[in-house]
């Protein structure tokens, strides 16, 4: 793997934001509640994380280093702000679950990181294929997240107001799995079988 | 095998096998009084617990070492199957039993693998420190709790950060709180269910409660499978106490911590060393080797920490009992307490160290 398929793979397993990098944890434990709001915040995340390394990947040789950081903070927040309002707009419901966690993207630390470590350094072509790549790694991290933890913890799961697993009113939901330990439980798990699977796959090399 | 060590050598006949049998005879009169207190609810409680922890240590110790593992797997699929049987109608009130047998069947298979009794342990203190009156997979699911995510993934035994039992317990707590908050005992009425002497303290009729230490001591008060006699909890301590398997500065230090505040919030100090956990907390759970500091120093701030944050949370938190979360919190900070009040080498010059006073 090499070029851009390279630079679009890395970020999904091998430097995976949240398992690897272990950046931009505290809004994936905390919206990974329900896999409604993992999708949304995923989708909303790889809109921020692409657009905003391709601009700051544009704007990269026009950019005087002393004030970079201010200038990558009002590019991120001109997509935050895009992404705020679509959601607001058309989809309130959710909107109105994901509260404060969409304007705080503006802050989120993989968004930030990779202008800094990638995009600022990268064509724009490479800039936005680690942007996909990076946003791939974050939603299928919250999505596992945010399925487990629903489907345990409130014994169904439902997206946009459909019911599409029931466990049966026999099943009695452990509140762990929706609460704040659960989501560092589920996260640290997830990162442990991602480390064995790995360290198995090396030994089988 | 030689072992080539510097002198001077002592023998002893120590080992953790000997801790953990000496720690289930001083939990034994407790355990076997509750039984025969509230019957065979206990019992289930208490063997579903025990068994459990005992399979989840031996499943997964194959599974770790690579032993007999495809067998491993079918008696792991085997005892997760168990419990879905309770959905016919008519095994419905004996799964637990089922799940017991079921368990043995599997030690039995196991029967060469070396236990060295602390699961048992954390088996035995879990239950007891679980309402009687419970759902009997609720104990199974701690015991998987306990010996899982309590201790083995953090490498098995010597390696956990806080006591298996207890981070079971706040699991749980935390997963189905209308068990773990009801279905306390009351044997004297009709073996139903009652609030504990702490709900009712909490409920400030704690005057009429505090009055009566002699239910609190000798069996007739509402609460957890462990708290039926405070007597007999205090027997086993001072056992363990005598036989040098715990350090007598832990408990002595928590429950003198607990009596001093307690005077000066001018509430019972007996009250409330009888009450609740307190006495199981600090003579069983506060003493793990494994969570609780290496220095004499280490431990009477341990015991102190514990005492404080138990009372702490008695008088003044939401919930009426605090000694779960007193004792895994000061758990968290013993790496803190051995690093802070490491002792110095005989000989060795203190020099300053980079972080250190």
């Amino acid at each position: 793997m090499n070029g851009l398929t390279g630079e679009f793979a890395r970020g999904v397993v091998r430097e995976n934001p949240l398992l690897r990098l272990m950046i931009g944890l505290c809004s994936a434990l905390a919206v990974s509640v329900k896999l409604e709001s993992s999708l949304f915040m995923s989708l909303a995340v790889i809109f921020v994380l692409t657009m905003s390394n391709i601009v700051i990947s544009a704007l990269r040789r026009v950019t005087p280093e002393n004030i970079r950081i201010p200038i990558f903070i009002v590019v991120v927040s001109s997509f935050t702000t895009i992404v705020d309002l679509v959601l607001r707009a058309y989809f309130p419901a959710i909107y109105s679950r994901l509260g404060v966690w969409i304007p705080l993207i503006v802050v989120n630390c993989i968004i930030l990181g990779r202008a800094e470590a990638y995009a600022y350094k990268n064509n724009i072509i490479r800039s936005a294929m680690d942007g996909l790549g990076m946003g791939l790694g974050y939603t299928l991290v919250l999505l596992i997240m945010g399925f487990v933890r629903e489907l345990i913890g409130t014994g169904a799961i439902t997206l946009l107001g459909a019911t599409l697993i029931h466990m049966g009113s026999r099943f009695e939901a452990p509140i762990l799995a929706i609460s704040f330990p659960g989501a560092f439980l589920a996260f640290g798990l997830l990162m442990g079988l991602l480390n064995k699977l790995e360290q198995r796959q090396r030994r089988a090399k | 095998m030689l072992k080539v060590t510097s002198s001077p050598h002592i023998r002893a006949q120590e080992n953790t096998r000997y801790l953990m049998r000496w720690v289930l005879i001083a939990l034994a009169p407790s355990a076997l009084y509750s039984v025969y207190l509230i019957g065979t609810n206990a019992l289930s409680v208490i063997l579903v617990s025990v068994l459990s922890c005992l399979g989840v240590e031996v499943i997964w110790h194959n599974l770790r070492d690579g032993k007999h593992v495809s067998r491993t797997w079918w008696e792991l699929v085997f005892l997760l199957a168990i419990p879905l049987l309770g959905m016919v109608p008519a095994l419905g009130a004996f799964v637990q039993w089922i799940e017991c047998v079921a368990i043995l069947v599997v030690l039995w298979f196991e029967r060469e693998h070396r236990f060295d009794g602390s699961a048992a342990v954390t088996g035995l203190l879990l239950a007891m420190v679980l309402p009687p009156m419970i759902p009997w997979w609720v104990p199974f699911f701690g015991a998987i709790l306990a010996i899982a995510i309590g201790k083995e993934i953090f490498g098995g035994l010597g390696y956990n950060v806080f006591n298996p039992a207890l981070v079971a317990r706040a699991a749980l707590l935390i997963s189905w709180p209308r068990y773990l908050t009801a279905g306390w005992f009351k044997p004297v009425v009709d073996a139903s269910t009652s609030a504990t002497p702490l709900v009712l303290f909490k409920n400030r009729l704690g005057a009429e409660v505090s009055a009566v230490y002699g239910p609190l001591l000798f069996s007739n008060t509402g609460g957890c499978i462990g708290e039926v006699s405070a007597f007999l909890l205090l027997l086993g301590g001072l056992v363990l106490a005598w036989k040098k398997v715990i350090h007598v500065e832990i408990p002595l230090a928590y429950l003198g911590t607990m009596a001093v505040f307690a005077a000066l919030a001018h509430n019972d100090p007996i009250f409330h060393l009888l009450a609740g956990g307190a006495m199981l907390g600090a003579w069983f759970m506060a003493t793990d080797y494994v969570t609780s500091p290496l220095t004499t120093k280490g431990r009477i701030l341990f015991g102190v920490g514990c005492g404080f944050i138990t009372m702490l949370l008695r008088l003044y938190g939401k919930a009426p009992e605090g000694v779960t979360y007193a004792i895994l919190f000061m758990n968290m900070l013993t790496p803190l307490i051995d690093r802070s009040l490491r002792p110095r080498v005989y000989g060795h010059i203190a020099k300053p160290v980079r972080g250190g006073k």
